[in-house]
């Protein structure tokens, strides 16, 4: 009796010493992002007919809920390295989540042998690369900069 | 170094269609490596003295052609340390192979040895840079004991999206290989055929919490005690899981009935995690399993475990985690004692456990 009172005072000191002082903290710390103009842009080869998708397209697209265009071509979404901070604005704006989570999310699915996240490349010039490449392509890179060769869609809400 | 690949299975490769040119090929793995080390006795492989034989690698292959076919096949290296089941785990194994048929975005078809929907861990339990600790809940998924991460049959799998809800339903059929106990030092290997079964999910807007809900119904084929009948086993899980922001929650519910009639094993798990930062990552878990056991004409008899752990986690990167953890346990899982819990008491013991875990 005396053992599980003792255990339940361990517990319970635990969690009131550990985990809830750890909550709190990062409860009040919470970060807050700016809610301007997007960082990104996103990029489709030239040929595509589409000008706007939603951002819950894009959170079908890049999760690969959605796999063709409405004209059947196979859709190729590619992403920026995990690292990258546009990654990171793309991530927290359309799947609201860090890019660690999504990474957490597609390493389930792929080690569950339900799917394989989109191929990343480290840089934009790749991403726009591959894009101009590739009728099916989509991606995404900075709101500045050079994009000749592809064409910029608008993202609704 | 033994080698085991089931034939039917590269059957199921070399048959699988193509009807695209449009190959995709992929490779990915993951290792998880532990040392662990008890306070006294010795705890599903981990011994007083230690050891560093914890250890799991994985490679996968997959390729995809066209939208709607693709083959995968994981190949797994598995080290249990001193545990008596890895005498039946080979030291190279086809962890998974299968052939998918995806009729659209949200049907779809897996033939051969097919990850089985079974929780939130089953089809990842070796998955170490996504799991909380170095092993799932023991009590709820056994150490790959009374159930399998694999069936070898079918699994159909169909999403619907109303709204901005998510459905999931997976409907499978087969068997499976098990090995199983009724003490912690000896375990028999089961085969179990017409394992009927679904795992279902239902993910909330937003996409922050989903319920799961599993059965199935197996048939053993050998009886792996006297006491125990083979005519069916039914598994019966319940799961729930959510996160905000940098909390992470997640419990889960089995029960499970066998014969003798009245015989069962029920078992629960809570888990609570909390990032501190992009790196640490805190997580606490209790977990609670009984198991009831009528022996006709002699008695019924009960025993608890109990696994309590706390740990932390740094991640270099996403992909390159180091964990430590402690865990304080009661129950009968001690393997060099073998308590019998029709008689002796529970025996406590602490353990803990130093993994590094990687994937690509």
């Amino acid at each position: 009796m005396r053992k599980k009172l003792l255990r339940t005072h361990i517990c319970a000191g635990v969690f009131s010493a550990v985990i809830l002082p750890t909550c709190l903290s990062l409860a009040l710390t919470r970060p807050v992002f700016a809610q301007n103009e997007p960082a990104y842009r996103i990029v489709v080869h030239p040929d595509n007919p589409i000008t706007t998708l939603t951002k819950k397209d894009l959170k079908n697209i890049f999760l690969k809920r959605v796999v063709k265009w409405p004209d059947g071509e196979p859709i190729i979404p590619v992403d920026l390295s995990p690292d990258s901070s546009v990654r990171d604005a793309f991530s927290r704006d359309i799947h609201k989540r860090s890019p660690d989570c999504v990474n957490a999310c597609w390493q389930r699915k792929l080690f569950s042998g339900r799917g394989v996240p989109p191929c990343t490349f480290p840089e934009e010039s790749a991403i726009l690369e591959f894009v101009r490449n590739h009728v099916g392509a989509i991606g995404y890179v900075s709101a500045v900069g050079d994009a000749n060769g592809v064409k910029t869609l608008k993202v609704i809400p | 170094m033994k080698l085991k690949i089931n034939l039917p299975y590269a059957f199921v490769f070399l048959l699988s269609p193509c009807f695209s040119q449009d190959t995709k090929f992929s490779v990915h793995g993951y290792l998880n490596q532990a040392y662990g080390q008890s306070d006294r006795y010795q705890y599903y492989g981990i011994p007083e003295e230690g050891t560093i034989d914890l250890r799991n690698i994985a490679l996968q292959f997959n390729l995809k052609y066209g939208l709607k076919n693709s083959l995968v096949i994981q190949m797994n290296s598995r080290r249990v340390g001193e545990s008596p089941v890895g005498e039946f785990i080979d030291d190279v194994e086809l962890d998974w192979g299968f052939y998918q048929y995806e009729h659209d975005e949200t049907l779809s078809l897996k033939v051969g040895k097919v990850p089985l929907p079974l929780g939130i861990y089953n089809e990842i339990r070796d998955v170490g840079t996504v799991l909380p600790f170095y092993r799932i809940p023991t009590n709820v998924y056994g150490e790959g004991t009374w159930t399998s991460e694999t069936v070898d049959g079918v699994v159909v799998s169909k999403s619907w999206m109303p709204g901005e809800w998510m459905l999931d339903l997976d409907l499978f059929y087969g068997g499976w290989d098990s090995v199983t106990s009724q003490s912690a030092d000896s375990y028999t290997p089961v085969r179990n055929e017409d394992a009927t079964g679904f795992q279902f999910w239902v993910t909330l807007p937003g996409e922050r919490w989903r319920f799961g809900v599993h059965s199935h119904r197996r048939r053993p084929t050998e009886a792996f005690d006297e006491t125990i009948g083979r005519d069916h086993q039914d598994i019966s899980i319940g799961s729930v899981e959510g996160e905000y922001e940098h909390f992470l929650f997640r419990g889960e519910y089995v029960r499970a009935t066998f014969e003798p009639e009245g015989s069962s094993w029920k078992a629960w798990y809570l888990h609570l995690g909390t990032s501190f930062s992009e790196k640490w990552a805190l997580n606490f878990m209790r977990s609670r399993g009984r198991i009831t056991l009528v022996v006709p004409f002699f008695a019924t008899g009960s025993g608890d475990y109990d696994d309590d752990a706390l740990g932390l986690n740094y991640s270099f990167t996403p992909r390159q985690v180091l964990k430590f953890e402690y865990h304080r346990t009661e129950g009968y899982s001690v393997e060099d004692l073998s308590p019998d819990f029709f008689f002796e008491p529970p025996v406590r013991l602490d353990y803990f456990l130093i993994s590094f875990s990687a994937s690509f």
